[in-house]
């Protein structure tokens, strides 16, 4: 169920205005779309590998741009391997001319064109990444609940099913018995001996 | 006896120079172990508080040869003290001392004590029962014996420990001691001189259903 609610939530998070990737989620465009360069099945045999040949059912119509966390074209935002073998959204043609006015000056770029230039190949910026998700209060909350469902099922076993105390913890058969301890000098080096007075038969100070 | 409810050491204060060298050097060693436990806790904990790339220097020659030879170096310094009792507690002659023997039972212990059989005429072992009834207030409820063990102080100890039914454990911690009792053998167990006073021990390998009470009572006396 945590598992489904995660998904939601991921998906809400893409589904939100200004993004511009549906409930269904990348990956998930038709066939007749339009492919970059390089990608059409002629020029497929001479200028992709072998491994991108095979893992373009999976990866799609995204660009392999680096070596990124393995070496294989999956998307990972990670704090340690800064940047992704593969672009996160597919390649179309109004990010194609996104990127021929990137090779211009980029004083023309607006505001709006470089957010959108770092969204297609990026899901989230590091501050987004770095984010407090709250997620340690659910851990503690499970916690301790199960602490305390455990303590009061012990503190039930031990009020009900414990038999009474035998006669010698009473508290006057165990004041005898320390007296007895003091009398015989038990334990004299650092115990029970050890903080009575014997000269003048009182505890130390 | 009521040493749970004090903060400090959990063992029978050393009353023999055997027992009180073991039990500095238990303390030593603990110091060790703290050392090490909260190095390696502090190294974990920031490693989960502050955020950080953990994978820039994945090789490091001079780190390994470090962390190799300073635990050795560890070692060797607990090398002494650890040897030096271990030779100590081997090292005895039955020359001056006095000769016990202890023969374990289900569930008593039967005594034959040096002291006794010099002061008595036609001594014999004397059994060594658990007090479960008649007991004072103020009596140790699990460790009263009707005939303890009479033993003489500031003198050397020899135990010589047997079974005549099943394996029993003969111990007494204030001591430093733990003869396993096997019957058809004969083990020796030896401390230095104890100071006049009451020892108490108990059973301590399984021996039946009475197991935890058959304790070993022992006094310590002056003749003079």
């Amino acid at each position: 169920m945590l598992a489904s609610l995660r998904l939601c939530k991921s998906v809400a998070r893409l589904s939100q205005p200004g993004l511009g990737v549906t409930a269904r989620g990348y990956g998930s465009a038709a066939s007749t779309a339009p492919v970059p360069p390089g990608y059409t099945s002629k020029e497929m045999e001479s200028v992709i590998s072998n491994g991108q040949l095979s893992s373009y059912p999976q990866v799609g119509r995204r660009e392999w741009v680096g070596h990124g966390r393995g070496g294989m074209p999956n998307y990972f935002d990670c704090l340690m391997f800064p940047y992704p073998a593969i672009r996160f959204r597919e390649w179309d043609s109004a990010y194609e001319a996104l990127r021929q006015k990137e090779k211009g000056d980029w004083n023309n770029l607006s505001i709006e064109d470089k957010k959108k230039l770092y969204r297609h190949s990026f899901r989230y910026t590091f501050s987004e990444l770095e984010a407090p998700t709250g997620r340690w209060k659910l851990s503690i909350g499970i916690l301790m609940l199960v602490f305390s469902g455990a303590s009061l099922t012990m503190l039930f076993i031990k009020k009900v099913f414990t038999p009474a105390f035998p006669k010698s913890f009473d508290e006057e058969w165990m004041m005898r018995s320390m007296w007895k301890q003091i009398m015989i000098g038990f334990n004299p080096v650092q115990g029970v001996s050890s903080k009575w007075d014997y000269e003048n038969n009182r505890w130390k100070e | 006896i009521v040493s749970y409810l004090v903060l400090g050491n959990y063992f029978f204060n050393g009353l023999n120079f055997f027992m009180g060298n073991l039990i500095m050097f238990h303390d030593f060693l603990l110091i060790i172990c703290y050392f090490v436990l909260f190095f390696i806790l502090s190294l974990m904990l920031s490693m989960v508080v502050f955020s950080g790339s953990y994978f820039n220097n994945l090789g490091n020659v001079v780190l390994e040869v470090v962390w190799t030879v300073i635990p050795s170096l560890i070692l060797l310094g607990l090398v002494e003290p650890s040897l030096t009792l271990l030779y100590i507690s081997e090292a005895f002659s039955f020359n001056n001392g006095q000769v016990l023997k202890v023969v374990g039972h289900q569930w008593y212990w039967s005594y034959n004590s040096d002291l006794i059989n010099s002061v008595v005429q036609d001594s014999t072992d004397y059994d060594s029962y658990l007090i479960t009834s008649d007991l004072v207030s103020g009596d140790f409820r699990l460790l009263e014996v009707d005939l303890p063990l009479v033993v003489l102080a500031n003198v050397p100890l020899y135990f010589f420990v047997s079974s005549s039914d099943v394996i029993h454990s003969f111990a007494l911690p204030s001591l430093g001691l733990k003869v396993d009792a096997f019957p058809g053998r004969l083990n020796v167990g030896v401390s230095g001189g104890v100071s006049v006073g009451c020892y108490w021990g108990q059973c301590s390998e399984i021996c039946g259903a009475n197991h935890a009470f058959m304790p070993i009572g022992m006094e310590a006396l002056i003749y003079f």
